[in-house]
């Protein structure tokens, strides 16, 4: 499985500058977490400071670390299209974990890519996100029997006979767990707060 | 981390809903009888009775225990569900947002007082603008492990550097320490422990050597281990009798309370910032360990009709019988006694807080 | 003594406690695939029903649910990704892998049978553990538990693929995300950023399903394609029982890990499942390089060890009458309401071990009768695997939104959940290993407890007690151990170039 994500995929030099670029946000979130970590927890007092503190600085320390490797990477990978030069046994090591990794997010990558577009993942949050707008506007059973019904017509295109069946159900499973368990659901709000 | 939801005996008030469920079942073949001439408030109505703990904890149990008592003796017969907010200062946050329209009503431990009452971040909530409908009392024992060197209370100040074990100081611990501090015999105090039975794990494996559970804990389940000489009681946290004087628990008549501890150590009856920080916590931690309450704004029917029907319930001699097995035998309070205890919360001295807040933040860097 | 088992036996396969028995195990299945809810949630609707019952009906209820719940969970898992309970986390690392390929009859059979095992394995552990773990428990103090968490957190280490550094800082962000709420040393809330709800936490369910789920969820409904990327269903579920027996010895270390492991008062469930799983990656044939991507072992080892737990928690709670989780605090609950005072008793041929030998038996047999149910299931229900996503998808979002609410009750549930889902979602697609993450924020608080407990209560003392000394000693060997591999996978890929 591997290997297999490896061929025809961006490596280092050849057109993979987003996913580099990408990374390399990535990486300065991970610094600005860990450091917004620590620094919050300076705060508190000793007994509630000690383990935050120890660990987001020695979490800064290594995403630090990350972003320095991810640079030099995009720097040489920049320059791959001279002739290699060689490489120290550390840049080796260095670089076949970082493709190791590489490996497996972009195996991941390129079977997502080759089913899915930058829109129709918009669209999926998208129901997501409308799913959980309505629950909140009209509440969870309301909102169930909306969402399935509309999923299933418009994203999924069955007969409108498929769709009300399939909301009949799940709007009657949702009634159900709540009846069997004795457990209150999302109920209408305007303002979730 | 507040959780402190162990103030109450777990496996009792598990008894209670077991209990309650079958109360339930048999209660159904009747009604009560039709009421007099108008409709009472509570007919066909559906109350929420807000708990404010997890699944299967202290309160959540005390509350399924009621729910069918509720819905049985308060005229009109609602239908009480239980909602349990998970977590005490949520849970009463919860409460405090419910419209005052009487279909709502609360049942709080210490846990929930003691954040309100210290004026802890988050807590939105006042208890001085609900009325209380019931309380349910509850002590508590300090005890020793057999493998310690104390034998008797005499010991504890020949004894210095004993280690109590606790969850966090701000929570059912908060009566324990204060009670050992004001003993001042030297007890080392280490906070942090994941609940009850990892503290008493603990002190088995001799990493801790005093504890505390609530006295229907104690009955219920240490009593064998008293025997085989694992446990030793030490005090009692004492009861509340006339007049608000500290009196021996009425489960645990055996045993000397905490002013008698002092006493056998100093030699003179307690006084000072900790007595009174101690009596000043007393009502709320033991007389309101479990209370119910309602908002203050709520109808006066509805107030009056839940009133009348937790007095109903009192008197009734299953529902005693039932509430014995599970409570013990402590007097419930209702009316004017229980009135007297809330205003003895309500009017805790200023001074008292502070001091307490002082203590808590110093010795336990509790933030408020 | 084999007189004893035989009568304990039959006592259950009595009509009144079979039929409570059949009762429980459906109740724990279906409870099973409701992500988020797990036996404790079981044990508190069920202990209403045991007032006025024997202690035997009792038991083969309310065990008979509790010993199953990690069953049926392993069907949301491989199938779509969802994590039924917090124990089948460890079971979508590879099991939802093999599902993409169209194994998922493989992979369930696998799960099924392997934790069926490891549940009759953990039954018999009970019965020959109880008289002697007395000694290993006591001996198990706070700074002993603190090195073993050190030790789950090493997992991360060799859960990693690819860059160590990358898998590392996701341990440490998991690690930081369960600092989030009250702090256990003292009496302070910490990241809460003034949101009342996040003074609790952030919630396990909620955050394994916003990190796994709903990035599956997404994807598989913008791609409008099924979990199977291929069309055809291969290798049946008989398979996956062939696998099972093939990695036999791998059932046993991971079955002993579980009862072990959830003996100890302090040690989760969901922890021993990740050990199992990482000792198994550190130990099979080419298990650091297959794990991940849909190795079989991968789910048999977490299965393995995730009911034996049950017979683990039982330990505690059956010596000491100190329950090891939540669902066990229920069931000595109902045992006392019952009148079985737990303790030595429970030992003794006159007083109680009769009990002891019911519930063990309730154990096994409550294991064969889930398997047997999920075992007949996995053909019909592999094929959810096949149906697209857009038809699939927005039915398992409905179960993930009602299980997440269900959590806390407020809104910050459904909020944080879809937080995750974006963060999780990001993650995938820039190739961070969850795994890591996972591990850290489930150990998060309990590494924090127990070391601040650990130097307040002895000082510096306790780096040098001999248990922590021997602890430390097997998490040095497994580091340099998978140090040393790691070191001659990269030689021996450098070879090859």
């Amino acid at each position: 499985m591997t290997s297999v994500g490896l061929e025809g995929n961006a490596r280092p030099g050849t057109p993979g500058f987003p996913v580099e670029n990408r990374k390399l946000v990535g990486d300065v979130v991970f610094v600005a977490i860990f450091g917004y970590a620590s620094y919050v927890a300076l705060d508190y007092p000793s007994l509630a400071r000690t383990f935050p503190l120890c660990i987001g600085l020695l979490a800064t320390l290594l995403s630090l670390v990350n972003l320095a490797i991810d640079l030099n990477r995009k720097l040489s990978g920049a320059a791959a299209v001279r002739p290699p030069s060689p490489k120290s046994h550390l840049e080796e090591t260095i670089e076949a974990e970082m493709e190791d990794l590489e490996a497996l997010g972009e195996l991941e990558e390129k079977v997502e890519k080759t089913t899915t577009r930058p829109l129709d993942i918009a669209r999926a949050w998208g129901w997501i996100f409308g799913f959980a707008l309505a629950t909140w506007l009209v509440g969870l059973v309301a909102a169930t029997a909306l969402f399935i019904l509309t999923v299933l017509k418009i994203e999924a295109r069955k007969s409108y006979l498929v769709a009300v069946i399939g909301a009949a159900l799940a709007t009657a499973g949702v009634i159900a767990f709540s009846k069997f368990l004795g457990v209150p659901l999302p109920e209408p709000a305007w303002w979730p707060f | 981390m507040i959780s402190g939801e162990r103030i109450l005996t777990r496996r009792s008030l598990l008894r209670g809903v077991a209990a309650g469920a079958v109360g339930v079942s048999s209660l159904g073949a009747f009604k009560v009888g039709p009421a007099l001439s108008a409709t009472p408030f509570y007919a066909g109505k559906q109350i929420r009775f807000d708990c404010p703990s997890k699944n299967g904890g202290g309160s959540d149990l005390a509350a399924r225990f009621l729910a069918p008592w509720v819905s049985k003796e308060v005229d009109g017969n609602p239908t009480v569900q239980v909602f349990n907010a998970k977590n005490t200062i949520i849970g009463g946050n919860t409460f405090a947002a419910r419209p005052a329209d009487g279909l709502a009503i609360f049942i709080s431990s210490a846990s929930t007082q003691l954040p309100w009452l210290l004026g802890q971040q988050g807590v939105n909530y006042d208890f001085k603008t609900w009325h209380p409908v019931a309380g349910f009392p509850l002590g508590g024992v300090v005890y020793t492990s057999g493998k310690s060197k104390v034998k008797s209370i005499a010991d504890l100040a020949k004894n210095p550097g004993l280690v109590y074990g606790g969850e966090s100081a701000v929570s059912g611990d908060t009566t324990a320490i204060l009670a050992l501090k004001m003993l001042d015999v030297g007890v080392k105090f280490v906070m942090g422990y994941d609940g009850q039975n990892a503290e008493r794990t603990a002190l088995m494996q001799g990493e801790l050597d005093i504890h505390y559970d609530s006295s229907n804990t104690y009955l219920d389940e240490l009593k064998p281990q008293v025997a085989n000489g694992d446990i030793l009681p030490l005090f009692s946290f004492g009861f509340l009798g006339e007049g608000n004087k500290l009196v021996r628990d009425p489960l645990l008549p055996d045993l000397p309370t905490v002013a008698e501890a002092y006493k056998t150590i100093h030699g003179k009856d307690p006084s000072g910032p900790d007595w009174d920080a101690y009596q000043g916590l007393m009502p709320l931690r033991f007389i309101l360990n479990k209370a119910i309450w309602m908002r203050n704004d709520c109808p006066d029917e509805a107030k009056a009709a839940m009133d009348a029907g937790f007095a109903k319930m009192v008197a009734d001699a299953e529902f005693q019988k039932a509430r014995t097995d599970q409570f013990g035998p402590y007097e419930v309070f209702l009316g004017k006694q229980l009135d007297d205890a809330v205003a003895a919360v309500n009017n805790i001295s200023p001074q008292t807080i502070a001091y307490l807040k002082d203590w808590l933040s110093r010795d336990f860097q509790a933030t408020f | 003594m084999l007189h004893v088992a035989a009568s304990a036996l039959s006592v259950l396969f009595m009509p009144d406690n079979f039929i409570m028995l059949v009762l429980g195990v459906g109740i724990g299945l279906m409870i099973g695939i409701m992500p988020g809810l797990g036996g404790t949630v079981g044990m508190s609707i069920l202990l209403p029903f045991i007032y006025g019952r024997s202690p035997e009906q009792a038991i083969a209820l309310l065990l008979g649910m509790g010993a199953v719940t990690n069953s049926s969970a392993s069907f949301t898992a491989i199938l779509v990704g969802v994590p039924g309970t917090a124990g089948s986390i460890p079971t979508i690392v590879d099991g939802y892998p093999m599902a993409q390929r169209g194994e998922a009859g493989r992979a369930l059979g696998a799960a099924f049978f392997s934790s069926m095992l490891g549940g009759i394995f953990g039954a018999v552990t009970l019965v020959a553990l109880l008289p002697i773990a007395r000694p290993i428990v006591l001996a198990l103090a706070t700074p002993e538990l603190f090195m073993m968490t050190l030790l789950g957190l090493a997992m991360i280490g060799l859960l990693v693929r690819g860059s160590a550094l990358v898998g590392t800082l996701m341990g440490v962000l998991g690690l930081v995300l369960g600092a989030v709420g009250g702090a256990p040393g003292a009496p302070v809330y910490r990241y809460t950023f003034d949101w009342l709800y996040l003074m609790n936490g952030v919630p396990l369910p909620i955050f394994a399903m916003g990190i796994f789920a709903l990035p599956e969820i997404v994807d598989l409904l913008a791609g409008h394609r099924a979990v199977s990327r291929s069309r055809a269903l291969t290798g049946s579920r008989w398979q996956g029982i062939k696998d099972v027996i093939h990695n036999k010895y791998l059932v046993l270390r991971c079955a002993i890990l579980g009862t072990f492991c959830t003996m100890i008062p302090g040690i989760g469930g969901p922890v021993a499942d990740w050990l199992s799983y990482g000792m198994a990656k550190q130990t099979v044939k080419g298990g650091t390089e297959t794990f991940g991507t849909g190795d079989i072992r991968g789910v048999i080892a977490p299965e393995s060890s995730a009911n034996a737990s049950e017979a683990g928690n039982l330990v505690p709670t059956l010596l000491f009458g100190i329950p090891g989780s939540g669902s066990m605090a229920i069931f000595l609950g109902a045992l006392t309401i019952l009148g079985v005072q737990v303790g030595p008793s429970m030992l003794d041929p006159n007083a109680n071990l009769n009990l002891t030998l019911v519930i063990a038996w309730t154990l096994v047999l409550a294991n064969v009768l889930a398997t047997a149910a999920c075992f007949s299931l996995s053909g019909l229900m592999s094929r959810l695997s096949l149906i697209s996503g857009e038809t699939l998808m927005p039915f398992v979002l409905v179960i993930v939104f009602t299980a997440a609410y269900d959590t806390t009750r407020q809104w910050g549930d459904l909020i944080l959940l879809l937080l995750f889902g974006v963060i999780g979602w990001i993650m995938k697609r820039m190739g961070w290993p969850r795994p890591p993450l996972l591990i850290g924020f489930v150990l998060a608080n309990a590494a924090e407890r127990y070391l601040i407990v650990a130097s307040e209560r002895y000082g510096s003392e306790w780096l040098l007690r001999p248990g922590v000394l021997a602890i430390a000693a097997v998490l040095v060997l497994t580091l340099f151990g998978s140090i040393f591999r790691e070191q001659r996978r990269l030689r021996r890929a450098a070879a090859a170039q």
